[in-house]
């Protein structure tokens, strides 16, 4: 019995609402009439093609750059840590120079290398010559 | 200057006499003339279309638009299935981007509707179900509040009502344009037509 009367209800509303759409949209159609006969409605729709193509270009270079920015990036970072990297065997390379220059942590080989690679100073050149000399003037006088 | 009118006229009159299918071609290939003539002969069926869900003529106008800009840049998809007709091509994109326009309508918080006072769900009964002929045309008051009744369907209720129930769609069909299945398109009918009578049982 109930059965029924909700199954008679569902029918009356869904026929009412059936009657309700089709009256909106024959309500509608007069606008709709309107809209399509409206001037330089193509005009508007070739305006709104090169709107969207504009847009599609600019999303190809955004595009672009989302994949270059990661990749540019990554090459920066990659660089800059060589650099460092670089930067700092130099830096440490040259503090030890001053180290053995100073004698800082002295070594008894290091200081021996460190002598032995020594320039020849000037008093060093000159008593060379000097005994050069002696040496040559001594070999004339025996000869004699 | 005639002889260029005359040439103009002899290529528009070619135009007209093209199907669908060989405008399409000739757009694809660049003849923007092809693509107006696209655009004169079905821009009253995507319109009428619009009019289902909307009923101001900037809203319909604004669906003819965004309908042909997309159908443009989608006719290369339509050129290499040629299963169906351009014009239920058409329509499907026009369905779409009417739904689309209720899902975005139906995010904005300034869209929500106030409860229909007593006076007018009957005023609105004896318009649709008593007397649906009297001052039907003129009856703007009539259109804002079927208007407001619907707007508390879903936009996916409200779209596969229209299809059923208006555009006289089946099953298969909707399916095809909503690219929904079969089974999928029956649920959502099922759960619409009880979401209208929720709606409808405060009018009757």
């Amino acid at each position: 019995m109930f059965r029924r009367s909700d199954a008679d209800r569902d029918r009356k509303l869904n026929q009412a609402g059936r009657q309700l759409l089709q009256t909106v949209a024959a309500l509608n159609e007069a606008e709709a009439e309107e809209a399509a006969a409206t001037p330089f409605l193509f005009a508007r729709v070739r305006a709104r093609i090169e709107q969207k193509r504009a847009e599609e270009n600019g999303l190809i270079f955004l595009r672009v750059l989302y994949r270059v920015v990661p990749t540019m990036a990554l090459a920066t970072i990659l660089a800059l840590l060589f650099l460092w990297l670089g930067t700092d065997s130099r830096l440490t390379s040259r503090s030890s120079n001053e180290d053995l220059l100073l004698s800082i942590n002295d070594v008894g080989a290091e200081r021996i290398i460190y002598i032995d690679r020594r320039s020849i100073t000037n008093d060093e050149v000159l008593a060379n010559i000097l005994s050069r000399e002696e040496r040559a003037e001594a070999l004339n006088e025996n000869s004699k | 200057m005639s002889e260029v009118e005359d040439k103009t006229q002899e290529t528009a009159e070619l135009t007209a006499q093209l199907s669908d299918a060989a405008l399409v071609n000739r757009t694809c290939a660049g003849d923007e003339t092809a693509f107006e003539e696209l655009f004169n002969r079905h821009r009253r069926r995507v319109a009428i279309i619009a009019s289902r869900f909307f009923r101001h003529r900037e809203q319909i106008e604004e669906i003819i638009q965004e309908s042909f800009a997309k159908a443009y840049f989608a006719l290369k998809e339509f050129n290499n299935a040629q299963d169906q007709s351009f014009a239920a091509w058409l329509a499907r994109i026009a369905f779409n981007v009417c739904y689309d326009e209720l899902r975005r309508l139906a995010r904005r918080p300034e869209n929500s509707l106030s409860e229909l006072s007593k006076e007018e769900c009957e005023w609105l009964r004896e318009r649709i179900f008593v007397e649906p002929g009297r001052d039907i045309e003129k009856s703007l008051a009539l259109r804002d509040l079927a208007d407001k009744l619907l707007a508390r369907l879903s936009p996916e209720d409200r779209l596969v009502l229209i299809m059923l129930d208006v555009e006289g769609m089946s099953i298969a069909e909707i399916s095809q344009a909503t690219r929904w299945s079969q089974a999928k398109v029956k649920v959502r009918a099922h759960r619409a037509r009880a979401a209208l009578r929720r709606v409808l049982s405060k009018l009757l």
